[in-house]
């Protein structure tokens, strides 16, 4: 085939040129350390670690969430367990104002002691959180959930029977809030007006209405205990979720990169290729262009 | 007398032949250039005389390499703007999936204390991100627009100066043509003008026996015939126009070229990405404000709107709605609930992924677009280079082979001097006679 002089130089510098392009890939790839770095170099490969970039977002929140779910059950749950401690001194006081060996000073001194465990206990009912949110009024949680009217002399719950869902999964809801109408305030009747009313009984010497208070007090412990044991089954719930969610973030990060990452042994290797071959179609070029039967004549 | 006469002939054409070799070793890297032969006969009274010189090229695979540089321009235009298009809508900064999953993420974020102000805040900081980017990136595509509109209208000035060059390098190569003259550079001149035509659009180029050549587009209409010349017009409502005379009629968009690739990218990829964006902004809107206005704000009031738009350019003008604060955001479910009821909440938090994937298959399919146009890019000018190559091998001056020539011919120049010196010498001995 005839050979244009031009010609030759030119397939050179085109090749040279490929070469260039190919290696400002390589490079590219080397220095961002990911083989996609704009959608059309891989277009399943990007949008597929789209969604998993997406997902990894969710879970983090997933596991953000959970910590902070967690600690309000948590906080909910040393509130409960204090109220069973006082809900214990209250009992072993009307058992001995129910006994019948104690007079009327006793009696008197009994309800004093009740009364000042009772003040505790609706503190320990009334406790915010860190932000001053109130801990057991459900919805309504700058509201106090219960309210002593002086007037009347009662005490009621000014808070709603909800329990705050928080999103801690794909679909998945967990109640991270308790209150206190079933455990203080269920159907009609208040703990609190009960005890009072014994206070005021024995505070006036009259103890006879003492043993059917205990049967108000146990039937309160029980519903305290079970609702610490509904917090604890929540939390459980949030660990084991917590730690699926890290392990499936961890495996959504392993395949991602997996799909994105550049392959360094391979990529290393074949921009020292390129480098080789620029080097060698330099001195090709540079022999050529100094070939001419004019410099011989 | 003869010898004379054979050697001065002999004397005159290998000048015509050193001059052909001086031309050729001058144009050897002059672009466009092909190289000159001269073809020599012997005359049958005696002698030589030059019978042409000739430009050496081929029209057929001149035609090939303007059809494919008509796909290579096409594809480069459109691959340049989709790869641009493609960076832009995955750019950290502009890109519509991460400003969502970080603003559901705060959603998320404030399932958990739903009254808290600070997470409250910061859901709304986060929805005024997705409309910064939303909004953008709108604008990113109306620049996009304006950038190719301009580059068709300069494309078509380009295009109309061409075929008019061509048309007044027709006119002058018909007239020296008839007068026997030498035409090549005019019609080096020519082919280069037809092939930067080529690049800008679609042509087909036939030659005439006068030594003109036609050139019409893809649907035959005439852009180029002998000393006249058409001219292409473009408007987005009268679309793409060819006037030649007085009749100007309707040229279809669909051509190579770059002129057909700016156009498809246009009407393709850029005005479709344009509406599904469009429709995006609408639908984020849409969703979450028809659930902001089932739920109940902080204050226990209906709530209202997050986002606004304006319908007729929704992604650009998708904002916050005036006054809208932390407080606004109707996260309860009833009116009777209190300000750590979520309810609502946890029912836009349902909104997150059907959003996010709309805009993650759009740069896909945007991602796919782009790979393609470029594989085709580099697939017709691997075509075009090695057309290029074959045209060069008979146009393109091999120096070397030009300097044996020179070489040659100096030698027979040298021996034609001696056969005249030769003859002069016999004269005189046969003059010393007497």
């Amino acid at each position: 085939m005839r050979v244009s002089t031009s010609q030759t130089t030119a397939i050179l510098l085109k090749s040279m040129q490929n070469q260039y392009a190919e290696y400002t890939t390589i490079a590219e790839q080397l220095s961002t350390g990911s083989s996609i770095n704009k959608p059309s170099d891989n277009a399943i490969g990007y949008a597929r670690v789209s969604n998993l970039t997406a997902q990894q977002t969710q879970l983090e929140q997933y596991i953000e969430n959970i910590e902070t779910a967690s600690s309000q059950l948590s906080a909910s749950e040393t509130q409960y367990s204090s109220m069973t401690d006082v809900m214990g001194s209250i009992r072993d006081l009307v058992v001995q104002a129910a006994n019948g060996t104690y007079d009327s000073e006793d009696l008197a001194n009994i309800a004093t002691e009740i009364s000042g465990l009772m003040e505790t206990m609706v503190d320990l009912c009334n406790q915010t959180d860190a932000s001053g949110n109130y801990l057991f009024s459900g919805s309504l949680s700058s509201t106090a959930p219960v309210v002593y009217d002086e007037a009347t002399d009662t005490y009621s719950y000014a808070g709603d029977d909800y329990q705050r869902e928080v999103s801690v999964g794909d679909g998945i809801t967990v109640a991270s809030t308790d209150n206190l109408s079933d455990v203080f305030f269920s159907g009609g009747s208040s703990f609190f007006d009960d005890l009072n009313g014994l206070v005021t009984a024995l505070s006036s010497g009259d103890n006879s209405t003492a043993s059917s208070m205990l049967d108000t007090i146990d039937s309160a412990s029980s519903s305290l205990s079970s609702a610490i044991a509904s917090i604890g089954a929540r939390s459980n719930q949030l660990d084991t979720l917590s730690s699926a969610h890290s392990e499936t973030l961890l495996y959504s990060e392993e395949l991602s990169n997996s799909i994105s990452e550049a392959d360094y042994a391979e990529t290393t290797l074949r921009s020292e290729e390129i480098l080789t071959t620029l080097k060698v179609t330099q001195q090709v070029l540079s022999s050529v262009l100094g070939l001419s039967l004019f410099d011989e004549l | 007398m003869t010898m004379i006469s054979n050697a001065t002939s002999g004397l005159m054409a290998t000048q015509v032949v050193m001059n052909a070799i001086s031309n050729n070793v001058a144009n050897s890297d002059t672009d466009g250039y092909s190289r000159q032969t001269v073809t020599l006969s012997s005359v049958v009274s005696g002698g030589v005389s030059v019978s042409s010189v000739d430009r050496q090229t081929s029209f057929y695979l001149s035609q090939q390499t303007w059809t494919t540089t008509s796909d290579v321009g096409y594809y480069t235009s459109y691959s340049e703007y989709a790869t641009y298009l493609e960076e832009l809508m995955s750019s950290d900064s502009l890109d519509v999936t991460t400003s969502l999953t970080t603003f559901y993420s705060a959603l998320e974020a404030a399932s958990s204390s739903p009254d808290d102000d600070s997470l409250r805040t910061a859901v709304l900081t986060d929805a005024e991100a997705v409309c910064d980017a939303v909004n953008s990136l709108a604008g990113y595509m109306d620049e996009l627009q304006g950038q190719i509109d301009s580059q068709i209208g300069s494309t078509l000035s380009t295009v109309n100066d061409l075929a008019s060059q061509v048309a007044a390098l027709n006119d002058k190569i018909v007239a020296l043509q008839s007068s026997d003259g030498d035409t090549s550079s005019l019609e080096d001149s020519r082919d280069a003008a037809i092939t930067s035509l080529s690049e800008l659009v679609d042509i087909s180029t036939v030659a005439q026996d006068d030594g003109s050549y036609t050139i019409s587009l893809p649907q035959g209409q005439t852009l180029v015939s002998g000393n006249k010349s058409g001219s292409l017009d473009y408007a987005s409502d009268t679309g793409l126009t060819l006037t030649y005379g007085k009749q100007t009629s309707r040229v279809n968009e669909e051509m190579s070229g770059s002129l057909g690739g700016l156009l498809a990218f246009s009407s393709e990829v850029l005005e479709p990405t344009q509406e599904s964006l469009n429709e995006l902004a609408a639908t984020i809107a849409d969703e979450f404000n028809a659930l902001q206005t089932t739920g109940y704000d902080l204050n226990s009031s209906a709530g209202t709107g997050l986002f606004s738009y304006d319908s007729a350019d929704a992604a650009s003008t998708l904002a916050i709605a005036d006054d809208f604060s932390g407080d606004d955001l109707a996260f309860a479910g009833s009116a009777s609930a209190g300000t750590g009821d979520n309810t609502n909440l946890l029912s836009m938090l349902d909104l997150q992924g059907d959003q996010e994937d709309t805009y993650t298959a759009l740069v896909t399919k945007l991602g796919l677009v782009s790979s393609q146009a470029s594989s085709a890019l580099t697939t017709s000018s691997s075509l075009q280079s090695s057309l290029q190559d074959s045209l060069s091998s008979i146009s393109g001056v091999n120096l070397d082979e030009e300097a044996a020539n020179l070489v040659s011919y100096q030698n027979i120049y040298s021996a034609n001097s001696k056969v005249l010196t030769v003859a002069d010498e016999l004269f005189d001995t046969v003059l010393n006679m007497f």
